[in-house]
């Protein structure tokens, strides 16, 4: 709240924090025992209310509504000022402050997306004062507050865009299912690629393009000022992919501010460099107790229109024996065909493993206060089965083997419960001192179909979509059955504790000290079962025909967060203030990981202690940094504001003979409207210039410059004995990547207000970027080493547009646009060649991981038999480049709100279009290379461009090249819609409730255009987390489709 | 009094962050940095008598990887010749012999693990271990298996095979390549090294040394050379290399029982890969139903394709089976090729000795008049003798070399089972990383020639 904020003055850093540390205790400390501080603070007016008699105090009651609408505005913070009592308005806008003392007050009003409002009160002694308020929108929101590495400032302050998503308006039109969702299209320069259809498997989330060769590019996620961790969950069966992230529950959260590169987060420093989102999860109110309930019901559906397979039948010459005679085949004269089928396991009624399965979740939560202490408590329950079922056949058939039913988790293979509970408590020890609890804990079990582990000719689309084009033995798969593959149980077990304790005491109007401390624990346990006698499943194991098996891990993984900091301000004159910060961090990371696998388990069995055949293994990894910043700024006529500062950092992981690392950063904020020379007052009523540069880093993994030995397990003698041999060769002078960013911004606000527009170029390079340097196999001293010899650069324009189209009393119509334009590019390897395979390259010129083949120049059905083979085709002799993939280069979000009967009903879509990038379809490649059940090598009627890819993949003679599925998978899709009534006000004054509304919403709807040829073009096998990663469709289901209805009573 | 001069003055503020800065400096924050790394053994570790005799165990790891571990010589020789055929869904270069993707060369990752680790472990022995026999066994022991991993990788690579070391953390190269003639030398120094240290008691390591020199003695043309070194040689000797379901697992086991992506053949080649009615260049390995190759009829799945028959080899059915790597019948094959190449009457003699007393169910050969066709039975026996154990494409090499056979005679060649042809490269290369060499080191451009 604004009222935390204000200003502050150069403070002196110091990189010992712990030493800072005591100090700041110390100085906490003075007002609690202190009795001339004590006696200050008995003057103070904020501590007056709780003593005064009922005659001395009064109660503001009001509502605040939408200027142009005339509808209530919910979540509107409303405070006095001076007393430090607030509330936030209700959904209908309607707001009450008791125990208020008698007397003239500033009343003031903030909501992210308004204008803020300031106005005084009289209170009568014992009386109600009324007071009505209606709220411009303002989409440039120049005072809106938003938080930095040094504290919370005025936007205007700020010269980097920062991305603001006010998240409760969200969360109760949209019903999110996961924060990648409420994260997706909401900020110019975020994109959000999403998972596979799996429950649990996570989506990734990159800003401002990627970064790194070879390090993770998720962004860094701060929590109520504690680090969160992102990147894999803990125990997850890591074929599917997962994300940390998803265990932050949308509803507990207040705003996310993105901090989109190192221009704006150099002072964040080592792990900083892919951007910040800095979350504020919700907090209590002075006030009654306001208690919040939901439920959401919903079902989620698998719509992909899954191919057929095909085999074209038909004999050898002059034989009788049938045989797959492919189209090639044939046109060669080898074999002649007779007939051709096709079948389709997963569209068959019969066979068909997806169908569309419930949702439901339960919330309730609450926040009020009083006096000095304010509180919020929410609870969550969620129990989402993904869209998975055994088929009715495969359950008849595995009753009848087994003489049971197949349980209830092989039947829905994938399910999620997840239970999520926060409690966020603030203290106002003294008018000078307060402190906020925040505590999140997260209980999460994950059902989730067996994929494969990753492996080849595995997992449940493996087998299906391998099919051989007629119903086998097994139902058209191809050598599994589908219950069997359903009946190998992957679960996880994930609980998660999110702890921060932040204290800030202001010992003087001009120095404001906080301090937060805070632990993010995750605890996992995941584990493959498949119980003996309960089907033959290859894929994963040592046995081939085991009957049992039981792979289990146990994993903690734990962020420690020390943040210290303090600020100053002081005005010199009226026109003219300084304001500086300084803090000082230490962040540790710890991995403690034991696994243990077992095959051969014994009837009944359903541990590793009663198989014949065990391994065990055990990691640790821990990794700590320390920093420190200082920061200044200054402001003339609140117009125009300089800030620079530098960070400096060390870590655990640079090398030995690495020593600390700095980032600087200056800024340049410029609110040119408000200048008196400003010639175009009266078009626009916000203009603003921005200008950043700094500098962030991301660091090596955590054991990248070791030379170590490693250990093995080698059988000698009859006997299995360990045995040590050079791991790796570590590099003494390992440091971390290091990106450097310049950004120039235009905000304007036009008509009133009404049109705004926020605009930002960026360039940034990425230098000593990670290379992995491949070995020379000889040496025998690992396969690669990592050495900072690379370059990335990155280049983007950011669009936000937000216009109020239309308003009058029946309709208003909001729209935004959000573009986003990134190019990507490696600038230098480092000398280091680039592979010579073709598929994803790194090449110095082209983007990371842009994809490169020899190309198909054409093709002639010389003969005219309708069938291509590899002498009518035409291939390049060298590789070209294909395009870019992994994130789109192009990217525009179109947001509608049309709002009815003065908010009454609320219409939301967000159309979502993505363009520019590239995948390689291997699902089709696999299948006409290698199964050889697509159309293109059975059915004659295929179109020649797609026999052309099938055949040139296949040819030795033609390089075997992929070009043909090289493809690109532009699209527009209806990411979401969503339809909300708000219950009429007379019917919630017969209720006992204060407002009530229902939401119809639906997520990753239609796909309304596309150039991609397969499923869709947000299937993916993997969620590429590095830029090694590298994204392909690969036997994925594309997202799942989800419609919600979900019910909002507050009482 | 204080709160104000501090509000109001700016040397006050001064002053106070002067004091802070104080309270706050002075000690050294790197402690803070120290984190652990259990998993990590560090070069400490290994000066020990326990550290070296785990570098020890270590190469013996490294031997069975690059003789049979994940698609190591035993595997990639024998789809490469006619031993095997792939099964497997997409294109199978080893099988075709064609586009030959040497990023896909996981063997010569073990053979250089095999050297420099056996290097590694000798010189840490030699340190730390208390003289003695037990010690010279085990120096021995490592030499034996670094001259035999030498010979193994000249029957399989083409000229031009790099050697590299690490020296004080530092990357090491021989300035040229080795020919393949100049490996066989190398590994006969070894042999004769491990020969030199190993005690006499050590029968069965001297023996290995012994079968080892030999066999590189015959693919360098000296046969009866080879003949005299393995004369002491028992025919009951067999050395195998270990396997265990966790640690180095059986290569065989895992591509062909598990995952059902190999087949043994008939005939392979000119399009057949496991009918008794071929006509290809391979040998009928599985309609013969000979003893020495025990093989499941008929097939007992199909490969991952959907229709490559796949037949079950009894004696690779568990990850853990041990596998003949030298043995005393090797001894009397190399007697019995140095006799016919003498011109000698005793080579029909030898092979029908062996038929007769170490397996039962063989009845004795004739002698087939020719001389090719003396060497195609002596080669056959050879061949059904040392199955799968990395002998056959050094003995298909050696036909063309020695013998002075088409190569499109020996392998399989013609139509590819799968569509297509077979291609006409005979020898592996080097894995393409050993160009990554940091600057100042020899440059490595590859094989010096894909002669066979």
């Amino acid at each position: 709240l604004r009222f935390l904020s204000k200003k502050g003055a150069a403070f002196m850093y110091s990189s010992l924090f712990r030493k800072l540390a005591m100090g700041v205790l110390l100085a906490v400390s003075i007002p609690l025992t202190s009795p001339a501080v004590a006696a200050m603070s008995a003057e103070s007016p904020a501590e007056v209310p709780g003593s005064l008699g009922m005659q001395q105090v009064g109660v503001i009651v009001g509502q605040v509504t939408d200027a142009s609408s005339g509808a209530g505005v919910s979540n509107v913070s409303v405070y006095l000022v001076a007393l430090g009592i607030g509330a936030l308005t209700n959904e209908e806008g309607r707001f009450r402050l008791e125990r208020v003392p008698s007397g003239d007050h500033t009343l003031q009003l903030e909501r992210i997306g308004y204008a803020a409002l300031t106005q005084v009160v009289s209170v009568p002694a014992g009386g109600t004062a009324t007071v009505n308020f209606a709220m411009q929108m303002e989409t440039v929101r120049l005072d809106e507050i938003v938080v930095t590495a040094s504290g919370e400032m005025a936007r205007r302050e700020v010269g980097n865009v920062i991305g603001s998503i006010n998240v409760p308006t969200l969360t109760e039109k949209l019903d999110f299912t996961d924060i990648s969702q409420l994260l997706s299209g909401r900020t110019p320069g975020m994109q959000v690629i999403q998972g596979t259809g799996t429950l649990g498997s996570g989506a990734i989330v990159r800003v401002r393009g990627i970064n790194s060769m070879s390090l993770r590019n998720d962004p860094l996620v701060i929590i109520d000022g504690v680090r969160y961790q992102t990147g894999e969950m803990v125990a997850t069966i890591a074929s599917l992919g997962s994300t940390a992230l998803s265990q932050l529950n949308p509803n507990e959260i207040e705003s996310i501010d993105v901090i989109k590169g190192p221009a704006a987060a150099a002072l964040y420093g080592t792990a900083a460099a892919n951007g910040v989102l800095v979350v504020k999860t919700k907090r209590g109110v002075v006030g009654p107790t306001q208690w919040s309930a939901y439920m959401t019901g919903g079902i989620n559906q698998q719509t992909a229109d899954w191919p057929d397979n095909y085999q074209s039948w038909g004999r050898n010459v002059g034989q009788t024996t049938p045989i797959h005679c492919r189209l090639t085949m044939a046109s060669a004269g080898t074999c002649m065909v007779d007939s051709l089928t096709t079948f389709n396991p997963l569209m068959n009624k019969e066979t068909r493993p997806f169908a569309n399965q419930p949702r439901f979740v339960y919330g309730l939560q609450a926040r009020g206060g009083g006096g000095p202490f304010t509180f919020f408590i929410s609870g969550e329950v969620t129990d989402d089965t993904g869209p998975y079922e055994m088929p009715a056949s495969e359950v008849a058939r595995i009753t009848e083997i087994r003489g049971s039913p197949p349980r209830d988790n092989q039947i829905h293979p994938n399910q999620m419960r997840q239970y999520a509970f926060r409690s966020n408590f603030d203290l106002e020890i003294t008018p000078k001192a307060r402190t906020r609890v925040s505590v999140g804990y997260n209980d999460l079990e994950l059902d989730q179909p067996f994929g494969g582990g990753g492996g080849y000719f595995q997992g449940l689309l493996m087998q299906t979509v391998r099919g051989p084009g007629y119903r086998t033995a097994r139902n058209g798969n191809a050598v599994q059955w589908t219950g069997d593959i359903l009946s190998v149980e992957i679960n996880t077990r994930e609980k998660r504790f999110t702890g921060g304790l932040t204290t800030e005491y202001e010992p003087f109007p001009w120095l404001r000290l906080r301090g937060t401390g805070g632990i993010d624990n995750m605890s996992g346990f995941a584990s493959t079962m498949q119980v003996l006698g309960e089907g033959v499943v290859t894929g994963w194991g040592r046995i081939v025909g085991q009957q049992g098996g039981r792979y289990v891990r146990r994993e903690q993984k734990t962020r420690y967060s020390l943040d210290l900091g303090a600020t100053a301000t002081w005005d010199y004159s009226q026109d003219l203030g300084f304001r500086g910060s300084a803090g000082a961090q230490y962040f540790q990371d710890q991995m403690y990981r034991t696994w243990g696998d077992g095959f051969t388990l014994l009837p009944g069995a359903s541990t590793i202690s009663a198989a014949s055949d065990r391994t065990v293994g055990e990691v640790t990894a821990e990794e700590a940094t320390y920093g420190a910043y200082v920061e200044g700024g200054v402001n003339y006529l609140n117009r125009l504001f300089f800030t620079t500062g530098i960070r400096t950092d060390k870590n655990s992981a640079f090398g030995m003979r690495q020593g600390s690392v700095f980032y600087p950063r200056a800024s340049v904020s410029w609110v040119v409207a408000e200048e008196p020379f400003f010639p175009f007052k009266d078009f626009f009523n916000d203009a603003r210039l921005r200008f950043a540069w700094g500098m962030a880093g991301v660091q090596p993994s955590s054991t990248a410059a070791i030379a170590f030995y490693s250990s093995s397990l080698v059988p000698h003698l009859g006997s299995v004995l360990p045995g040590l041999a050079l791991g790796s060769l570590g590099n003494a002078d390992l440091k971390p990547e290091t990106t450097t960013e310049y950004e120039f911004g235009l905000d304007l606000g036009m008509l009133e207000r009404r049109l705004n527009l926020e605009a930002t170029y960026f360039y940034k390079k990425s230098q000593d970027a990670l290379v992995s340097v491949a070995l020379p196999p000889s040496v025998a001293a690992g396969t690669s080493q990592f050495q900072n010899l690379g370059e990335v650069k990155n280049t983007g324009f950011e669009l936000a547009v937000d216009g109020a189209a239309m308003r009058t009393s029946l309709l208003s119509w909001d729209i935004r646009v959000s573009g986003t334009f990134v190019k990507n590019e490696i600038v230098s390897r480092g000398g280091v060649p680039p592979t010579m395979t073709q598929g994803a390259r790194l090449v110095e010129g082209y983007p990371i991981n842009g994809l490169w083949a020899r190309p198909i120049l054409g093709w002639n059905d010389a003969n005219g038999d309708g069938i291509l083979t590899e002498n009518e085709i035409t291939v390049g002799d060298t590789m070209v480049y294909r395009g870019p993939q992994q994130v789109p280069p192009r990217q525009f979000i179109l947001t509608n709100n049309f709002n009815f009967f003065d908010g009454r009903l609320l219409l939301l879509a967000q159309l979502d279009y993505n363009a520019g990038h590239f995948t390689q379809w291997n699902m089709e490649r696999d299948r006409c290379g290698a199964t050889m059940n697509c159309r293109a090598v059975n059915d004659p009627t295929t179109p020649l461009k797609e026999q052309a890819a099938a055949v040139a993949f296949s040819s030795s003679a033609l390089g075997r090249t992929p070009w043909g599925y090289m493809v690109p998978k532009d699209y527009l899709r209806l990411r979401e819609l969503s339809l909300v009534a708000s219950l009429p006000a007379r019917i919630v004054q017969a209720l006992p409730v204060a407002s009530a509304s229902i939401t119809l919403a639906g997520r990753n709807l239609w796909l309304l255009w596309t150039d991609y040829p397969g499923l869709d073009p947000e299937a993916q096998y993997t969620v590429p987390a590095s830029g090694t990663v590298i994204d392909y469709d690969w036997f994925s289901e594309p997202p799942i489709r989800t419609w919600s209805l979900r019910v909002n009573v507050n009482f | 009094m204080r709160s104000g001069f501090i509000d109001s003055h700016p040397l006050g503020r001064a002053l106070l962050v002067l004091l802070l800065s104080a309270t706050v400096g002075g000690c050294s924050p790197d402690d803070l940095l120290d984190v652990e790394y259990p998993d990590f053994i560090t070069e400490a570790a290994i000066g020990t008598s326990a550290g070296a005799d785990a570098l020890r165990i270590r190469a013996i790891g490294d031997f069975a990887q690059l003789f049979n571990g994940n698609m190591a010589l035993a595997t990639t020789g024998a789809l490469w010749t006619d031993e095997l055929a792939s099964g497997r869904q997409q294109y199978d270069f080893f099988d075709n012999r064609a586009n030959y993707r040497r990023d896909w060369d996981i063997s010569f990752r073990h053979w250089s693990n095999l050297r420099n680790q056996s290097l590694r472990a000798v010189e840490a022995m030699t340190s730390f271990l208390p003289d003695g026999p037990d010690k010279s066994t085990k120096i021995g022991h490592m030499k034996a298996l670094d001259g035999l991993g030498m010979v193994l990788m000249a029957e399989h690579y083409c000229s031009g095979i790099p050697i590299g070391r690490i020296e004080d953390g530092k990357m090491v190269f021989d300035e040229t390549p080795l020919t393949y003639n100049q490996l066989f030398e190398l590994g006969i120094q070894q042999l004769d090294a491990a020969l030199a240290v190993l005690p006499q008691s050590a029968t069965d390591l001297r023996n290995l040394a012994l079968v080892s020199k030999a066999r590189a003695l015959l693919n360098l043309d000296r046969p009866s050379e080879a003949a005299a070194v393995v004369v002491s040689v028992p025919t009951s000797f067999t050395w195998k290399a270990e396997f265990a379901s966790g640690a180095v697992q059986s290569g065989l086991y895992d591509w062909i029982e598990t995952s059902g992506n190999y087949t043994p053949t008939n005939r392979e080649g000119n399009g057949n890969y496991d009918s008794c009615d071929g006509t290809g260049q391979g040998l009928p390995y599985i309609c013969e139903g000979d003893p020495r190759i025990r093989i499941q009829r008929p097939h007992f799945r199909v490969g991952q394709d959907g229709t490559t028959r796949i037949y079950r080899l009894l004696d690779h059915t568990k990850p853990n089976y041990s596998i003949t790597v030298a043995s005393g019948i090797e001894a009397r094959l190399i007697e019995a090729e140095a006799n016919l190449r003498a011109g000698g009457s005793t080579w029909l003699t030898i092979l029908n000795g062996l038929r007769a007393t170490m397996i039962s169910g063989l009845g004795p050969l004739s002698d087939p008049g020719t001389e090719k066709a003396r060497v195609d039975l002596l080669f056959k026996e050879r061949a059904y003798w040392m199955y799968l154990t990395a002998h056959r494409a050094g003995d298909m090499r050696r036909l063309v070399r020695q013998y002075g056979r088409q190569a499109s005679d020996v392998y399989p060649s013609g139509a590819f089972f799968k569509g297509g042809t077979y291609a006409t490269q005979y020898v592996f290369e080097p894995h393409e990383a050993e160009a990554n060499r940091p600057d100042g080191a020899p440059e490595f451009v590859g094989c010096i020639n894909l002669q066979i």
